[in-house]
């Protein structure tokens, strides 16, 4: 047998074999989703804070996943009681910030990140003119994955899971629980043909809210604060054909034009499996007192 | 001989193009317009011809893209299109890479065998033939090696994994008009809260607190700290607000005298104005022997405080 038989008889099976093939990428559709609180904006700059004592950060992860950066903006030392503190789903059912079977967790540098969360503690602390360096992202506070690398920071910052939290006079703390708030991430996300754009509060299926008890008087009286979220705008597109991604983002932007503009916004792909990238996620919301 | 160089010159081809791993796209957009990747990475600035040429790495899949355009605080997501491609001459080159390997090691161990064999028969002929059998069969492996390696690598990568290519000409999304949600005309007002402590006891009569002065019905400012001795029990403290009047009940509980002292007060507010009682907030405290009612309201509103004796 020559070696051009050899090659033959083997290079057959191999090109059938290389045939065979993983699952081929399918984007579905592109949704959109945008998240606000009822008050408004809310941002502050460093020139608004007098009188303030509590400045609250709400990042929402692609999963849905809430967190929320307290900033003691006072002067005095802070108490935050976990045990009146709440998150309420938008199933309406309550949970308490206080878990005692939640181990204690102490974080002192910047590369930390709270689960599944992406806050960038130092971003939040720099643009309240709190804290030490920062690394901010794209848009000045977080675009994607926070990534804060190398740099410490001098707030006390103390991920614990007891009844009360003190903190430090101008210091940021985040919260010990990330919630998953229902109905709202990549996960939830899918094609509908009801889509809506800027409806109010009352209107709105997905609502959503914190409630942070704290007190700058040594605990003798405690403030709540109640933030109330809810989803204004979901758009969903299907795509007219597998990989138009661009002509998804045009009919998004034709349906919504105020779409990249909204505090806390999403995009999310909808695929046929697992894929990198496949959200996009901008903003933060804010509440102070 | 001839194939042999046929052989080493494909080899050679798969090799150079197995080591190719970036994807080729323009993007057409306004000239100076930044593009960034996902992770906030600059990528590309679109030159004055509006077209910028643009090498992905295959081994990152990118569905959107964000253009920037200098003075802008906008970044704005656009997609960027795919094709499906199945990547089959990969896949043919990493397995013929593979079966070639396995071959190769196949006529290695045979011809090192048949070598042994002929190395105790004292065979000569036989041992040089085996020799270069081992010596074919080695080559071979190699070939093989470089052949399947350099396209298994390439076979991991994203975006051969998803079996999917960008397409040769993206655009970024410049032409729409972006407008601003109202949200941002509804700022939050700043509730700043004044804060005052009123120690007992009052002198029974109305008070008027404007800002964070007080004043009493005549419109005469008085001292917004009143010490002295007071009777708790029977009191009811009237804060009005616009008008709309809360009425703050102040009773002395059965508690024991020796559990804490903040226990024995409790505040109550009664609302005959709606929604209004949210602007207010009130708390009993014991500072120093001292009842104190802290209560707090936004900035800038007149409230006028009464006491009266049940």
């Amino acid at each position: 047998m020559n070696l051009s038989k050899i090659f033959l008889i083997c290079g057959a099976p191999l090109l059938l074999v290389s045939c065979s093939s993983s699952q081929q990428l399918e984007t579905r559709g592109l949704v959109y989703e945008s998240i606000r609180t009822t008050h408004g904006k809310a941002d502050l700059n460093n020139n608004a804070q007098d009188g303030l004592n509590i400045y609250v950060t709400y990042s929402i992860n692609e999963g849905g996943g809430l967190v929320a950066v307290v900033s003691n903006l006072s002067q005095e030392i802070m108490i935050i009681d976990q045990t009146s503190s709440f998150f309420v789903n938008t199933d309406g059912k309550s949970t308490s910030y206080y878990d005692p079977t939640v181990r204690t967790t102490t974080v002192t540098n910047m590369e930390s990140q709270t689960v599944g969360a992406s806050v960038n503690l130092g971003a939040i602390a720099g643009s309240l003119g709190i804290g030490g360096g920062l690394r901010t992202g794209l848009n000045g506070i977080n675009v994607g994955g926070a990534e804060t690398i190398g740099q410490n920071i001098s707030n006390s910052e103390v991920v614990a899971d007891m009844p009360r939290i003190t903190l430090a006079p101008r210091s940021s703390i985040s919260m010990s629980k990330v919630f998953k708030i229902s109905g709202i991430g990549h996960d939830a996300a899918k094609l509908t043909n009801d889509n809506y754009s800027d409806i109010p509060y009352s209107q709105s299926n997905y609502r959503f809210s914190v409630c942070i008890s704290y007190s700058v008087d040594g605990g003798e009286t405690f403030e709540k604060m109640v933030t109330n979220f809810y989803m204004n705008s979901y758009v969903s597109c299907a795509m007219t054909k597998n990989g138009q991604n661009n002509e998804a983002f045009r009919r998004i932007y034709s349906y919504k034009p105020d779409a990249i503009h909204e505090p806390l916004h999403f995009f999310f792909f909808l695929t046929n499996q697992v894929a990198p990238n496949t959200s996009y996620k901008k903003g933060l919301l804010y509440d102070y007192q | 001989m001839k194939l042999i160089k046929l052989i080493t010159t494909l080899v050679l081809c798969i090799v150079v193009i197995s080591c190719s791993s970036t994807q080729k796209m323009t993007i057409s957009g306004v000239a100076g317009t930044e593009i960034y990747n996902p992770y906030g990475e600059k990528i590309a600035d679109i030159p004055s011809s509006g077209i910028a040429d643009l090498e992905i790495s295959s081994d990152r899949f990118y569905p959107y893209l964000l253009s920037h355009e200098p003075g802008s605080a906008d970044y704005v997501p656009f997609g960027i299109d795919y094709i499906p491609k199945s990547y089959n001459g990969s896949r043919f080159t990493k397995n013929l890479g593979y079966g070639l390997t396995t071959l190769g090691m196949i006529t290695l161990l045979s011809g090192t065998a048949g070598c042994i064999i002929a190395e105790k028969n004292e065979n000569d002929d036989a041992s040089s033939t085996c020799g270069l059998v081992v010596a074919g069969g080695a080559a071979l492996m190699g070939i093989g090696i470089g052949v399947g390696m350099p396209a298994d690598s390439r076979l991991s990568q994203q975006m051969y994994e998803l079996r999917i290519a960008y397409k040769k000409n993206q655009q970024t999304i410049q032409n729409v008009q972006f407008t601003y949600p109202h949200i941002f005309s509804q700022e939050k007002p700043l509730q700043q809260k004044v804060k005052k402590e009123i120690k007992f006891p009052y002198p029974e009569g109305n008070y008027k607190f404007k800002g964070s002065e007080i004043y009493d019905i005549a419109g005469n400012k008085i001292e917004n700290k009143i010490t002295g001795t007071f009777k708790v029990e029977g009191k009811t403290i009237i804060v009005k607000y616009n008008d709309n009047s809360f009425n703050f009940s102040i009773k002395e509980k059965n508690d024991s005298p020796e559990s804490s002292i903040t226990n024995y007060y409790s505040a109550t507010l009664t609302s005959a104005a709606g929604n209004n009682e949210k602007s207010i907030s009130l708390a009993i405290t014991i500072i120093n022997n001292n009842i104190v009612l802290s209560y707090s309201y936004e900035k800038n509103i007149d409230i006028t405080l009464t006491l009266q004796a049940k």
